[in-house]
């Protein structure tokens, strides 16, 4: 008895020992990995997908840095000194920190997805992964589209720019200096953009890049270079949108239209980040920009929306000088016990949870590409005929028409930006205008110029003078270096073999 | 010795028997002497007859004498720290004794890594603590009554919540990523790291808690042991008439400190009281006058007055309905044990409450167990040890902050007042935006007419703290039950075979139901799930062989382990309940993906393990050890590591030549050196996952034309590595160990220098990688230190005595490598930065060092705007100091301003007793280490907080403390820059005064049970904060979310209150 007990254990010992292998061989139950996760069809096209969320993602703050530190947004609406409405007074005032976290989280998103993208991308030219060619040219368009507007949003928010291409480890990112914005665009933007177009269907599924997409943002990257020979190249794809009429999109015939929820996707949109009105899915506008404690606008709670994007009053003026154009319908202004303005264009009356709304958020659209056009027509010489695709987008919001053609650029340009202004206002356009207007005009203080008045002559009062909670703004801080953002400061400190330069003014 | 002290004494019965005298009542007379200090009489040892209520003590010459009732009886000479003796007489004798010092206080057994050893002959660094006592400490976990018992051991309640668990630390941070928890053990079973082990034990349990703190003491646990280990050891059952034991206590607890909050009434007052200094100061002039004067009173702030004055009977004060007028602890076990020479048992059965000072903080606990040894022949033993809980978590929605930021004009409940005013109903929860669009006149403060109309007083999007509490139901469930049977066999004289396997389990069922309208009106109920299993095996099968011959003494053994532990996370949450009491999730209108996932991992470990301790003559002593480990956590080619280890030791008052020395009882140096390993970093850390979720549960989908659909990438924060491997932890111990007239003084010295080594980091990577950071091993670190512990028998009398003890530890953390860069600052929750710099301490809080504030508006005016990037001069504003002194202020003038690490850490205890009363006292405290209080970064209750306006600046005349910023004067991001929030973390605690009373044996005899003990305790008695600390609790830290990052540490905000307890107990056995 007790040598058998004495046989058993030591044999049950000795049986462990031989499974030492099995034991300790460990395949993940719950985790998959990136390391040959890409290499069928079914997975890259989740990859992709993927890439579209990662864009998702940053588009829901993208308006803190191109709406609000514009002229069209005020921030105050509500006395209240909370700690979001303090972070975007900082963006509107220009009195933003390195350290600011939004400004990392933003960065880290958008470069998260350019990882991703990186990651996926070899996998999509590697033919034994993907048989069919049409759709490895499609994903190859998709990946690169995505990855070239990082670059061109990186670009204009804060200058120079790491370009990274592949995927990298924490070892070779020390080396990467920033490189001129010329290069980040002749480099990543238009190499990128003009092989999206090349490989892009004309028509996806809706919702996935196209071939006009990609040109559509082409022609804007090409705008914001500058120059004659870009403008000219610019000119060359935006016409064939306007005058050859290739492309499957067009005005609609009323503006509400366009952003009706059960109209989403329609001949107008070019492209747009996609949300369904679905917990988890929706849209998040609705309720950022829908004014703080209102019962009656915002459908769900009673505290309301967020109030975080509001119009500012001059930019409501400028559509009451004309009561029959439709757009002024997408601005409203809530009494309480104080008037707060707000916009309509992503409204969603019918959801049942907060940030499940059904908007889709419009990157690019017809107007904009017919404005873009008058710009360039504006700048090349050709400014007697911009009055007539200004014209287009006022006839179709009912407003009157331009009746003679423009006699200077500098009036052509005034109507076009205001035209942009008006037509596209609180869809991230703006900021990107006054950017290229410091080219047009050829003035670099013409977009500070602006803000400085839009902020201290013209909005003060409805500003400042009733909200005391958040820092008021100081005119030391509207200059010409906050242009850009600072880079995070983050990214400078974890850099400690090249010396990264912040940019001027932080 | 012995022995022939016990034949004296027989022979001496013998012949004291033979004088014996036959009457009824005899005197029974003699000395007691001490046997070893050459028959010097011992004073005040006790003398009784047993079975009898009759007794005397020996006078100054070690005399007694007494009166026994009957002709024979039994004598019991008793004295402390001295063998008790029992002698027979028959009739009147004269019995002379020897007592003899009870060597077992040397002889104690402290139980090691697989293993007992005697005391006298450890090597290495281990701290043992009997229960004694420790089980009338009034808390709810055994861990929390560690608190101040062992240097080195640094126990922190980081939060005020019943039942939670606290941070140990053994000897300093040992890791600066994966975590620096000691592992736990209780009855040789490795517990799962992160189950909340100790919770799971009752401290009536307990029988001891050894602490392994040094590399070579804890190496034979290999790759889990470079934080330390704590062995817990059950009580077991003993051959002797079954015992039935039932100890009780229950008691309330008070807050220590709450913040000095205003209610709107007040704060108006102060604001106008400010307005009208500022009048009277000259240099508040011109445009001044106007805009300065009332600054900072906004008509929404005179609203909020009129509304407290005209519509409540007084302002409601938030704070008060945070807590309860007082939390309750109280803790019932009852146990059984004995067993007969075959067969052993111990069973207890125990329930402990705690009602936290919090509103719907509290923790309940059911805890059962079972220790059956039984001896089937001389050879083989077999035995099982079971135990269950079943505890209950309820913790509430907010924290202080909540409540202290809610305005004071604003009823909990809406009265006749408010009701009428606002429309809304009596009785219901009042809200902020009842209160919207408020019209109404009245006399302000300073006496005249305000009229405020269509206004807010505050709008907030936040409902009220209360309803929000009560609306919100958030319990754990928790079930464990761990079992484990062993089987040994003596195969031959000396080798014995041990085998042992068990299991444990355990279930955590997390619910959040949260009701509709909670947080703020139109929010629609949700419920969320967490059902969190773990699964735990382990086999153990020791060899172990004891031989002695000739000066040569042996202990081997061998073994051989494997632990396998499956996780099973499940997460569920809905939305849209039909019914709010009865949740159901298919009546749920949405479930919500983000919130609903699964997660199923196993882990698995094996190891050969070996050690060999030796002693010559019991004076050299000798320990070599070796685990090697295989783990999961690694990449094949990097599972198995070997952690060995050596220890040596000399016992010199054994020398001959020590023999002179007799006061010298105890005299030991030791040295150990040793390699342990730390695994404990997320499973899985060498890949790269591709997941369906961003880490902070974003769900990927996306809506195309043709439907959602679900995106799969690689967005972890931190990259993978495949050549991830241990870390490691390389320690020398020196320790030194004195005993002086029979150990009554003692005194043990331990001075240990370890270097951390291969840390695994989560090393920063730049965001342009699309990662945070990327795991490697790259890090290392120091920890060196002393530990002191003393004790010394003052008096020891029979009547009375007194001892004090004492611990003493001090620990300097510097880190000396960072993945080849100079320093890293890592981020909080809010501006705040942790700088882990080499050469430094590995936590150094980094930001900008104040220069008081700018005192006048003059000083601010000559100040050149464009030298300052941050901090932009403001009268009543903080003031830096540029560092670098090149005439501007920007980020480069960030320092060092304060590290989350004490100086030292101290405990003194001061035990009396005299006759049956008893009484210990623990002074406890830590010196030295700052945290920062995140307070400061809340406007809206520092605003009304005495704490921040108190001798705050108000104008160039009236500039209070020169140190006290005005209201917002700097931001708040700003102040959270600076070392104006930097605040001392040191205090000194009395943390447990107990007073006892113990019925004497005769008289519990007479009521035939075996012990009655009644005693008092008070815990925080007094509690003395450091002097400009701020805040409530310097114990508190926020450890979750970011703060879970063992480089970010020393931040507070909202915390709860400590509180002081007062509690009655009661131990009784029969």
């Amino acid at each position: 008895m007790r040598h058998n007990i004495f046989i058993i254990s030591l044999l049950s010992v000795t049986l462990l020992f031989t499974g030492c292998e099995d034991f300790l061989t460990d395949k993940p139950e719950s985790v998959l990995t990136s390391s040959d996760f890409y290499t069928t069809p079914e997975r890259i096209e989740v990859g992709v997908i993927g890439c579209y969320v990662g864009m998702k993602r940053i588009m829901n703050d993208e308006w803190q840095f191109t709406e609000i530190r514009s002229d069209n947004t005020c921030v105050a609406q509500v006395n209240s000194g909370s700690d979001t409405r303090v972070r975007l007074a900082n963006y509107a005032h220009f009195s933003v920190l390195p350290s600011e976290q939004s400004i990392l989280d933003y960065w880290y998103n958008t470069y998260q997805n350019i990882a991703t993208v990186n990651t996926i991308l070899p996998s999509v030219q590697d033919t034994s992964y993907i048989k069919i060619e049409e759709d490895r040219a499609a994903y190859n368009a998709e990946l690169r589209f995505i990855r070239a507007y990082h670059y061109f949003t990186l670009v204009n928010l804060f200058g120079d720019m790491f370009e990274v291409t592949e995927t990298i480890g924490p070892e070779d990112a020390l080396s990467i200096p920033r490189s001129p914005v010329l290069d980040v665009y002749n480099n990543i933007i238009i190499p990128d953009l003009k092989i999206a177009a090349e490989d892009a269907p004309s028509i996806a599924d809706a919702g996935r890049i196209t071939e006009w997409a990609a040109k559509g943002l082409l022609a804007k990257a090409y705008m914001h270079m500058g120059g004659l020979e870009n403008l000219g190249l610019a000119k060359t794809i935006l016409e064939e949108f306007v005058i050859e009429s290739k492309s499957p999109h067009g005005l609609l015939d009323t503006v509400p239209d366009i952003f009706d929820i059960t109209k989403e996707m329609n001949n107008e949109i070019i492209f747009a980040i996609r949300y369904a009105g679905v917990s988890g899915n929706g849209s998040p506008f609705f309720e950022n920009f829908a004014p703080s404690g209102t019962k009656d606008v915002f459908p769900v709670g009673s505290a309301g929306g967020d109030g975080n994007n509001n119009p500012s009053f001059e930019l409501i003026s400028k559509f009451e000088n004309d009561l029959n154009d439709s757009r002024n319908q997408f601005f409203d202004i809530y009494s309480r016990s104080f008037d707060a303005p707000y916009i309509l264009k992503f409204v969603d009356y019918g959801m049942t949870d907060y940030s499940a709304a059904e908007n889709d958020w419009i990157v690019l659209r017809y107007a904009d590409i017919v404005l873009l056009y008058a710009e360039i027509l504006a700048q090349d010489g050709n400014h007697a005929d911009a009055h007539t695709y200004v014209n287009q987008i006022r006839a179709r919001a009912g407003k009157s028409l331009v009746t003679d053609p423009f006699t200077s650029k500098e009036m052509a340009l005034d109507e076009v930006y205001l035209e942009r202004r008006l037509e596209l206002a609180f869809e991230n356009h703006r900021w990107f205008d006054l950017l290229r207007m410091n080219q047009s005009y050829n003035d670099p203080n013409k977009a500070m110029d602006i803000l400085i008045q839009h902020t201290f002559l013209r909005d003060w009062y409805f500003l400042y003078g009733l909200y005391s909670k958040i820092p008021l703004p100081v005119q030391a801080n509207y200059n010409n270096d906050h242009l850009l953002l600072p880079i995070p400061q983050d990214e400078i400190d974890g850099n400690a073999e090249l010396d990264i330069k912040q940019n001027p003014g932080y | 010795m012995k022995r022939i002290l016990s034949l004296i004494v027989v022979v001496g019965a013998y012949l004291i028997l033979g004088q014996s005298s036959l009457f009824g009542q005899n005197t029974l007379s003699g000395v007691v002497t001490d046997a070893s200090l050459n028959g010097e009489p011992l004073i005040g040892a006790s003398i009784a007859i047993k079975g009898t209520m009759v007794g005397t003590i020996s006078d100054y010459e070690g005399k007694y004498t007494l009166i026994a009732p009957t002709d024979t009886g039994t004598l019991v000479f008793s004295y402390v720290g001295y063998v008790k003796q029992e002698l027979k007489f028959i009739g009147a004798q004269v019995i002379n004794v020897e007592l003899s010092f009870d060597a077992e206080v040397l002889e104690e057994v402290v139980v090691v890594a697989y293993g007992t050893q005697k005391k006298s002959h450890l090597t290495g660094a281990v701290s043992s603590l009997k229960n004694d006592g420790l089980d009338e400490i009034a808390v709810s976990r055994a861990d929390q009554a560690l608190v101040g018992k062992l240097a080195g051991v640094q126990v922190l309640n980081t939060d005020g919540l019943a039942g939670s668990e606290p941070s140990i630390r053994i000897r300093g941070a040992a890791s600066i990523s994966a975590s620096s928890d000691p592992l736990i053990v209780i009855d040789g079973f490795p517990m799962p790291e992160g189950s909340d082990a100790m919770s799971m034990v009752n401290m009536g349990d307990v029988e001891s808690i050894e602490v392994l703190k040094d590399a070579a003491s804890s190496a034979l646990y290999g790759s889990r042991a470079s934080s330390g280990v704590i062995l817990i050891t059950t009580r077991s059952g003993a051959s002797k008439k079954t015992k039935y034991n039932f100890k009780t206590y229950t008691g309330i607890s008070t807050p220590i400190k709450l913040p000095d909050m205003m209610n709107n009434v007040e704060y108006l007052e102060l604001l106008y009281e400010e307005g009208d200094k500022r009048i009277a100061d000259p240099a508040v002039d011109g445009d001044r006058a106007i805009t300065q004067r009332f600054y900072d009173v906004t008509d929404n702030e005179r609203l909020g007055y009129l509304l407290a004055t005209q519509l409540l009977a007084e302002p409601t004060d938030w704070e008060k309905e945070a807590l309860r007028n007082f939390g309750t602890i109280s803790n019932y076990q009852l146990s059984a044990s004995g067993g007969s020479e075959e067969v052993q048992f111990y069973v207890s059965g125990g329930y402990n409450s705690d009602k936290s000072i919090m509103k719907k903080s509290e923790y309940n606990k059911f805890s059962f167990r079972t220790k059956l040894d039984a001896k089937l022949s001389d050879r083989i033993k077999v035995g099982t040890n079971f135990a269950a809980n079943y505890s209950k978590k309820e913790r509430p929605e907010g924290d202080l902050t909540d409540y202290q930021r809610f305005h004071s004009y604003i009823p909990v409940y809406h009265t006749e007042a408010t009701a009428a005013f606002t429309g809304a109903t009596v009785g219901d929860y009042a809200q902020a935006s009842d209160f919207y669009d408020a019209n109404l006149t009245g006399i302000g403060v300073d006496g005249t007419v305000w009229n405020e109309t269509t206004n807010s007083a505050w709008t907030t999007s936040h409902n009220s703290p209360v309803s929000i509490r009560d609306r919100f139901s958030r319990l754990d469930n928790r079930y464990t039950l761990s079992g484990n049977a062993y089987l040994s066999i003596d195969i031959l004289k000396g080798l014995k075979f041990t085998t042992t396997n068990g299991v444990y389990y355990s279930y955590n069922e997390y619910n959040e139901k949260v009701q509709s309208n909670a947080e703020g009106d139109g929010e629609i109920n949700r419920l969320i799930r967490e059902m969190d299993t773990d699964i735990n095996l382990l086999s153990e099968n020791i060899l172990s062989y004891d031989k002695s011959f000739g000066n040569h003494s042996f202990n081997v053994i061998a073994g051989f382990t494997a632990q396998q532990e499956n996780i099973r996370d499940n997460e569920i949450e809905g939305t849209g309940f039909a019914d709010e009491e009865i949740m159901q999730f298919d009546g749920a209108s949405n479930i919500i993906k983000d919130g609903t996932n699964s997660y199923y991992e196993r882990q698995a470990m094996m190891s050969v393990l070996g050690r060999i301790i030796y002693d010559y003559k019991g004076k050299y002593l000798a320990s070599v050890a070796v685990r090697s480990d295989g783990s999961t956590k690694f990449p094949k080619g990097n599972q198995w590591g070997a952690f060995p280890s050596g220890s040596v030791g000399w016992r010199i008052s054994e020398e001959d030549f020590m023999s002179s020395l007799s006061s010298v009882s105890n005299l030991k140096i030791r040295a150990s050196y040793g390699l342990t390993g730390n695994d404990n970093i997320a499973t899985y850390s060498y890949l790269n996952k591709v997941a369906t979720l961003y880490p902070d549960g974003e769900v990927k989908d996306y809506q195309l034309g043709s439907g959602i659909l679900s995106g799969l990438t690689p967005t972890e924060n931190a990259l993978g590595n495949p050549e991830l491997s241990w870390e490691k932890l390389e320690e020398v111990n020196l320790g030194f160990d004195l005993g002086f007239v029979r150990n009554r003084y003692t005194l043990s010295l331990e001075y240990y220098d370890a270097n951390s080594l291969d840390l695994l980091l989560t090393q920063p990577a730049m965001d342009i990688t699309g990662h945070k950071t990327a795991w490697n091993n790259i890090g290392k670190v120091n920890n060196k230190g002393i530990e002191i512990e003393l004790k010394a028998g003052l008096i020891s009398s029979a009547n009375f005595s007194w001892i004090v003890s004492g611990n003493f530890a001090k620990n300097k953390n510097t880190l000396l490598a960072y993945g080849g860069k100079e320093f890293e600052d890592n981020s909080g929750m809010r501006s705040e930065k942790y700088r882990a710099e080499v050469g430094e301490e590995s936590i150094v809080y980094y930001g900008f060092e104040t220069d008081g504030i700018w005192m006048t508006y003059d000083e601010v005016e000559a100040e050149d705007p464009g030298t300052y990037s941050v901090f932009l001069p403001a009268a009543g504003g903080i003031k830096v100091v540029d560092q670098d002194l090149n005439d501007t202020i920007d980020f480069r003038d960030r320092t060092n301003i304060g590290s989350p690490f004490p100086d030292f850490t101290w405990a003194v205890t001061n035990t009396f007793s005299y006759k049956n009363l008893d009484a210990s006292f623990l002074f406890q405290g830590s010196q030295g280490g700052e945290l920062i209080n995140g307070n400061a970064s809340n406007f809206e209750p520092i605003r009304l907080d005495r704490a921040y306006t108190n001798n705050r600046w108000v104008s160039p005349m009236y500039p209070g403390d020169g140190q006290t910023v005005y209201a917002t004067n700097t931001s708040k991001a700003e102040l959270l820059l600076s070392d104006y929030v930097v605040e001392d973390a040191s205090y000194i605690a009395l943390r447990d005064i107990t007073i006892g009373y113990t019925l004497p044996e005769n008289i519990a005899k007479a009521l035939s049970i075996n012990y009655l003990r009644v005693y008092v305790s008070a815990r925080n008695l007094l509690y003395l904060m450091g002097e400009n600390y701020r805040g409530i609790n310097p114990e508190a830290r926020k450890t979750n979310s970011e703060y879970n990052n063992p480089l970010v540490d020393g931040y507070q905000q909202g915390v709860f209150p400590l509180t002081r307890s007062f509690t009655f107990g009661l131990d009784i056995s029969f």
